[in-house]
């Protein structure tokens, strides 16, 4: 187990790495450069050549790809010269309001998935598991930033029971009331598209025939779903979670600016509009970072769960 | 052959309607594909038909009709600026959906291209082809499209490209993992043994064999494109006004919700839901059929 | 339809009665019936095959007396008698106890039949220990017991394996240790040796036949293979197309079946000493539920049908004294 563990840490290193190569190509490539991002499109020459060589950029790109690495390893992101502060301090300063929305939001999808998706398999081919289905399919259509306006609009506007955005003052009453519609609005698209496929995978395991002989032992349908259905189909549903991790960041950014949540999602939406550059891609590599981590602990986590999982 | 579901004879049977032109025999027992398909031709003739029957410029700036609610004279309503709502909303979705459809050619070649090449290369390629995918991968596609916004100024032509280029990964892991599943049929090995090359294996079986999962995955892509451009324009940073995109008139409207002016909000909201239900229900319904349901 | 041989005096009352039992469901919306008046006994120390081609009903009937009928079916006449007493009668949750207490079940693929995330000794025992309040270390010596009961080698050493670590054929040993973990009166088998080997179909044959003489059970054993079963059967039940066909104890049954499809059945089968001798082959495919003929379902594919049978239902036929078949033309003298 301790090697499997240790080569899946290789194996997410290496993605770590081709990660943070593919996005200094990114930078680079593109046409222009972060100079005129910078100074604006009708920047003279000279302005531009003068900046390049304070931002190091006129050097040799096998250089620059070497003083990359160096900065990235030293923490250094970057400076952004919109905000006028060092990248570094707005992730400190952003990152913990978005992992408590996003945790949030996926921990709540996920129990609600488990919910669903057995009641879903337990349900099979019948009326209500396939109005289910049809649930599941038209909330996985619906824009986080449709049904984000939606309840601004309605709960926020006309009833003026939530505030409509921002993340309230000190005092946890004020805090919650903030957190509760943008956690629910990212929660429904991510609890849809688990459930939806944990409903498959609980249909799947309801078919094969240990179900039929816990049944044919008297087991009650509860027993056979958090005993037998639940422990056969928890691994995969923990890779499934993993694998959300990519659709909660998009989700998180849209809900982030419907809301106004001053978190990661929403300064990377700001600061696009502001072509800032540096913060852009560095929470672009934050985001890239924290998935290939999530997918790494989901991974340990079922290594955890079940000793007799084989590395291929 | 011991999987006969998979054998490309069958796989065709399946779309009786590319394979022999029995169109509506096939959607009548496929409801879900027809329902999407229907639900998809009115947003396409909506969006393009539209506008040859309603002569209104979505950009006629009308002073005296600002925030007018639907009603028989103004069917969608009148925006901030007394434009009407209706002209925007079918102009809006031409961007909306060809954008997204367009983008989604470029990232099926992309795909194709990259997960065949990786699937009939040595294993150690294989290998690092297939580690490259798994980190770009680890980038969210409106992130990644973010990031493209902030550098360079986006027109229509760029979002096709970009959009393309961002979520091309998917259907590349697919195409492989089909190759691989491929490689070893029979028929594909005694094809080799009569010294096929590998390039005339790829055009003729291959392709052949994994063309009805890469349809389905093309119309998710599609739904998928119409979420990320929607949510782009939404932030601002796709479709630019003046030019009405339904992202970009959720965006707008969002702004004015204070206002109560609701039609600017749920119209094309319901615009991209629909367009992402169309595309999704579509690709369900023939994956339902490849999976023999 | 009579009640089965009353004629012959009943040496044990049965463990389990079914009495005309018919089983509807839907298919792709059309209503169809999939069992039509079915009656057998499971009497101790016997063992009943019921035996047919895959569609017949006859995995169905047996989902019915475990009550695990797939959603969509139902037992729409006929009754269930589980030591003389109505079960379908019996609130839902009482017969689920009944059932559970009084039967046991094992299944076609003992690849699935375990769950494979639980160590097979905690399995074994899972429903005894839910029943019967058992503490951890009586259960691991029920357990232990179990598996030495059904040939497991090693049997305290491999109670924490799991089932991967088993071959098929000592897969489907712990399942049918599984199956007795409460002491059952009565074991369904359905197919379960279809999924394995010939060897181990043996085995797992005469590890049933033993258990059946050493622990009185009652056995329905299912399968669509005559010959199997020919040398372990007491009493034998041929379905076709949702019927009983022909029935009765399996020594008359085997010296001379009166119905063509139970002929055609063990002519399917090579005989030992000419192997080279003709299969009579069955022409066709049986019915579909939906398209079962009015008549005798047997006749569009019998070599004996005449008029008569493709309009009337046939009667029962007695052989000789203990063997019935439902036929129009039987055959009366041996093959």
């Amino acid at each position: 187990m301790f090697a499997m563990i240790l080569r899946r840490l290789l194996v997410s290193v290496t993605s770590l790495v081709l990660l943070v190569t593919i996005v200094f190509f990114m930078i680079h490539a593109t046409p222009g450069g972060p100079a005129y991002s910078i100074l604006g499109m009708h920047a003279s020459p000279a302005a531009v050549a003068a900046l390049n060589k304070q931002m190091g950029l006129s050097q040799p790109l096998g250089e620059q790809y070497v003083i990359w690495w160096w900065h990235l390893l030293q923490g250094r992101l970057g400076y952004s010269y919109i905000q006028h502060t060092p990248v570094t301090r707005l992730l400190r300063i952003y990152t913990g309001r978005t992992l408590l929305l996003d945790l949030s939001a996926l921990g709540l999808a996920a129990l609600i998935a488990l919910v669903v998706g057995l009641v879903q398999g337990y349900l099979a081919e019948r009326p209500l598991g396939k109005v289910i289905g049809v649930f599941q399919i038209v909330f996985y259509a619906l824009p986080v930033f449709f049904v984000g306006i939606l309840l601004i609009y309605i709960l926020s506007i006309r009833l003026n029971l939530f505030p409509p955005g921002g993340i309230g003052h000190h005092g946890l009453d004020s805090r919650l009331r903030h957190l509760a519609l943008p956690v629910f609005t990212l929660t429904l698209p991510i609890a849809a598209g688990l459930s939806r496929y944990f409903g498959h995978q609980a249909r799947q395991e309801y078919r094969l025939d240990y179900v039929r002989t816990a049944r044919a032992r008297g087991l009650s349908d509860l027993r056979i779903a958090l005993h037998h259905v639940l422990r056969n189909a928890v691994r995969p549903f923990v890779t499934m979670v993993g694998m959300m991790i990519p659709a909660v960041f998009v989700g998180d950014v849209l809900t982030e600016s419907v809301f106004n949540y001053p978190g990661l999602g929403w300064l990377l939406w700001r600061s696009a509009l502001d072509q800032d550059y540096p913060t852009v891609s560095a929470i672009t590599l934050f985001i890239g970072v924290l998935t290939i981590l999530g997918n790494l602990l989901a991974d340990l986590i079922n290594s955890i769960l079940d000793v007799r999982v084989r590395y291929e | 052959m011991n999987e006969p579901r998979s054998t490309p004879e069958r796989r065709w049977g399946l779309f009786p309607a590319l394979h022999a032109g029995r169109f509506a025999s096939a959607l009548r027992s496929a409801p879900l594909t027809a329902a999407g398909l229907g639900l998809f031709l009115f947003l396409v003739a909506f969006s393009w038909l539209g506008p040859l029957l309603i002569h209104t410029s979505p950009y006629a700036i009308r002073p005296a009709l600002l925030f007018r609610p639907p009603s028989w004279s103004h069917p969608l309503g009148t925006d901030d600026l007394g434009r009407s709502f209706l002209a925007r909303m079918m102009y809006g979705g031409q961007p909306s959906l060809g954008v997204a459809m367009l983008g989604t050619v470029i990232a099926v070649v992309l795909g194709l291209l990259y997960g065949m090449s990786s699937g009939l290369s040595p294993s150690w390629l294989d290998k690092v082809l297939m580690r490259t995918l798994d980190a770009i991968l680890a980038l969210p596609t409106l992130v990644l499209m973010i990031f493209f916004a902030a550098l360079v100024r986006l027109d229509a032509l760029s979002l096709i490209l970009l959009l393309g280029f961002v979520s091309w990964p998917g259907l590349a892991r697919i195409a492989r993992n089909e190759v691989l599943a491929y490689k070893q049929r029979d028929y594909v090995l005694a094809a080799r043994q009569f010294g096929a090359g590998t390039g005339y294996l790829a055009r003729t079986h291959l392709l052949r064999s994994m063309l009805p999962i890469v349809l389905v995955n093309a119309t998710f892509t599609v739904a998928d494109l119409v979420l990320t451009l929607a949510g782009l324009s939404f932030l601002g940073l796709g479709i630019q006004p003046p030019n009405p995109s339904w992202g970009g008139l959720l965006g707008n409207g969002s702004n004015l919700a204070i206002i109560g002016a609701w039609w600017l909000i749920l119209f094309p909201g319901l615009a991209i839901v629909l367009a992402i239900l169309a595309m999704n229900m579509m690709g369900q319904g023939i994956l339902n059929r490849l999976e023999g349901r | 339809m009579p009640a089965s041989p009353a004629a012959r005096p009943a040496p044990t009352p049965p463990r389990l009665a079914v009495e005309g039992l018919r089983i509807d469901g839907r298919q792709q919306g059309r209503a169809i019936t999939v069992v039509d008046g079915l009656s057998f006994e499971l009497r101790p120390g016997r063992m009943l095959a019921l035996v047919g081609e895959s569609g017949c009903g006859k995995s169905l009937t047996a989902a019915a007396i475990l009550g695990l009928l797939p959603w969509g079916f139902r037992i729409t006449r006929g009754h269930v008698l589980l030591d003389g007493e109505d079960v379908l009668q019996l609130p839902p949750g009482a017969w689920r106890r009944r059932r559970a207490e009084s039967m046991g079940a094992v299944f076609q693929n003992p690849l699935t039949a375990l769950n494979p995330t639980l160590p097979i000794g905690s399995q074994v025992v899972e429903a005894a220990r839910l029943a019967e309040q058992l503490g951890r270390e009586p259960a691991r010596a029920r357990a232990q017991e179990l598996l030495e009961l059904v040939g497991v080698p090693e049997a305290a050493r491999r109670l924490d394996d799991y089932p991967h670590h088993f071959s098929g054929g000592m897969r489907q040993r712990v399942a049918i240790a599984m199956a007795l973990a409460r002491n059952p009166a009565i074991l369904v088998a359905d197919e379960p040796t279809t999924a394995l080997d010939l060897i181990t179909q043996a085995q797992i044959l005469r590890l049933l036949n033993r258990l059946q003489r050493e622990r009185d059970l009652a056995v329905l054993f299912i399968t669509h293979d005559l010959s199997l079963v020919a040398e372990y059967a007491d009493d034998i039940l041929v379905m076709y197309a949702g019927r009983a066909v022909e029935r009765g104890e399996a020594r008359a049954f085997f010296s001379a079946p009166l119905h063509p499809y139970s002929r055609a059945l063990l002519g399917a089968v090579p005989h030992p000493a000419a192997p080279e001798e003709r299969l009579t082959d069955i022409e066709g495919l049986p019915p579909a539920p939906h398209e079962y003929p009015p008549g005798c379902r047997f006749a569009p594919r019998c070599p004996r049908a005449g008029t008569v049978c493709r309009h009337e239902p046939p009667p029962p036929r007695v052989g000789d004294g203990s063997h019935e078949a439902f036929c129009h033309h039987p055959y009366t003298e041996g093959p």
